[in-house]
């Protein structure tokens, strides 16, 4: 018993310090992936409790936050996604690869057309960009950009095929310029050139 | 390398996912081709810019909190375990324990995330008026009834025995209470003002609020949930299936270690 009893604290002591630390970048992604506080804190403490069962399948000295992601992905996508999958509201392939790019350069003249913008643009204007992503360039996006995972970590945690990761944040970063572009254009930071 | 081969690496330049000749290339192209690197100066930027803005998007009381939440989730989960390793001991274990620890588990989920599911009222005061009665009127206990027939007047499938004595306190007697609608043995310890209570329940049976799974301490490699009131301090532990709720009113008696459980420790 004694023995069993050290071998849980052991377990424990590992979980604490390898999984523990990956907390608030979990949160992070859980927040964008679920829109809400409540969803968000429930996602990392399923993430965590599954974690913690299938601790013994975790190869010490593997990248323990890809394998974090990998499960919270997995929750989020069987508990938490839409019931209802929003259907793409724009279609991405007609916008042109270089659209913001053209309508900076057109609308505001200077050397840093884009900083200017983003400049003025605050943290839930962007928070909001994201969280209009469809859920599936959301997931990529949010793995990408904000927790720096490679594209063969983010095809292991998502489950996806390389090419299929490439095309979505191709396409996510295409939806997410067009969302802060009509932000801009609404707020008139720059002028509507398109129509 | 033309302008259409170097917009073709972009993502990859920038997601650092493109090999070092091409990195090179792509930075020997925009060192002439303005167009070009201002696209990647635009891309690079609405990253910086989402990761800027996201990355601390998360302030730390709502971590801490988080973290605070988690840790006693993971908490619970070892209390089923440390549990679940108490069938060593010498108790005989029905067949339906294992349904049993099962709903335990469900029940405490559902107890501790429930909303508002904490009552004082509901869930200590029924055991504090029992100990308290218990306290005022010693006599009714007096009769020594043997423990197996009250627990067996439940008609739970225990098969408990207690101390007569334990911390030079005697076991005075039991009966079968009737709390929160429910039949519960109750035995009484005593010796002179000191008066120790103990409630057995089926632990499918009892409720065990969030606040009380947030007092978990190890005592002898068994858990105990400690309950400190005004009138009452409640201690709770497991012994195979049953959940064990000891009761005392003076808060300096070392209740945590108060097992009466023969054989348990």
């Amino acid at each position: 018993m004694a023995d069993q009893k050290s071998a849980l604290v052991g377990r424990r002591k590992a979980f604490d310090t390898e999984a523990l630390p990956h907390m608030d970048a979990l949160y992070r992604t859980a927040l964008r992936m679920t829109k809400n506080v409540n969803d968000a804190e429930d996602l990392v403490q399923e993430t965590y409790v599954k974690a913690y069962r299938f601790w013994d399948k975790f190869e010490p000295g593997s990248n323990a936050r890809a394998w974090l992601f990998k499960i919270m992905t997995n929750v989020f996508i069987n508990e938490y996604r839409s019931k209802s999958r929003s259907p793409m509201a724009v279609n991405v392939d007609e916008l042109d690869d270089n659209f913001l790019y053209g309508q900076l350069a057109t609308s505001s003249p200077g050397d840093n057309p884009e900083k200017q913008l983003f400049a003025k643009i605050f943290d839930d204007d962007v928070k909001k960009a994201i969280e209009n992503l469809p859920e599936d360039f959301r997931l990529v996006v949010v793995l990408s950009f904000i927790e720096g995972f490679s594209y063969q970590e983010i095809a292991e945690i998502a489950d996806l095929q390389l090419g299929t990761v490439k095309s979505r944040l191709h396409r996510g970063r295409k939806l997410l310029q067009k969302e802060l572009l009509d932000y801009a254009v609404k707020n008139g930071f720059i002028k509507d050139t398109a129509k | 390398m033309n302008c259409q081969e170097a917009l073709t690496l972009l993502y990859d330049v920038i997601d650092k996912e493109a090999s070092q000749i091409d990195i090179k290339e792509v930075q020997k192209h925009l060192d002439y081709c303005q167009d070009c690197l201002k696209k990647f100066q635009l891309e690079e930027s609405l990253q910086a810019l989402v990761k800027e803005k996201l990355k601390a998007a998360t302030d730390i009381p709502t971590i801490n909190h988080l973290k605070a939440r988690v840790l006693l989730k993971l908490e619970q989960i070892e209390l089923m375990q440390i549990s679940s390793r108490q069938r060593e001991f010498p108790f005989r274990i029905p067949a339906v324990a294992m349904a049993a620890a099962a709903s335990v588990i469900l029940l405490i989920g559902a107890a501790f995330w429930g909303k508002g599911l904490y009552n004082h009222y509901t869930e200590y005061i029924p055991l504090e008026r029992a100990h308290w009665a218990a306290v005022d009127d010693i006599n009714n206990f007096s009769e020594q009834n043997s423990t197996q027939a009250v627990l067996a007047g439940v008609g739970g499938d225990f098969s408990l025995t207690f101390l007569d004595n334990l911390k030079g306190l005697s076991l005075v007697g039991g009966k079968t209470e009737e709390i929160k609608g429910q039949k519960v043995p109750h035995f009484v310890y005593n010796k002179g003002n000191e008066t120790v209570s103990v409630f057995v329940f089926a632990s499918d049976k009892i409720n065990l609020p969030d606040d009380l799974l947030k007092t978990r301490i190890e005592v002898d490699g068994q858990c105990r949930l400690d309950h400190n009131c005004r009138g009452c301090r409640l201690v709770y532990y497991k012994v195979g299936d049953a959940t064990i709720v000891t009761a005392t009113t003076d808060h300096s008696f070392g209740l945590l270690e108060f097992n009466p459980v023969a054989g348990a420790i």
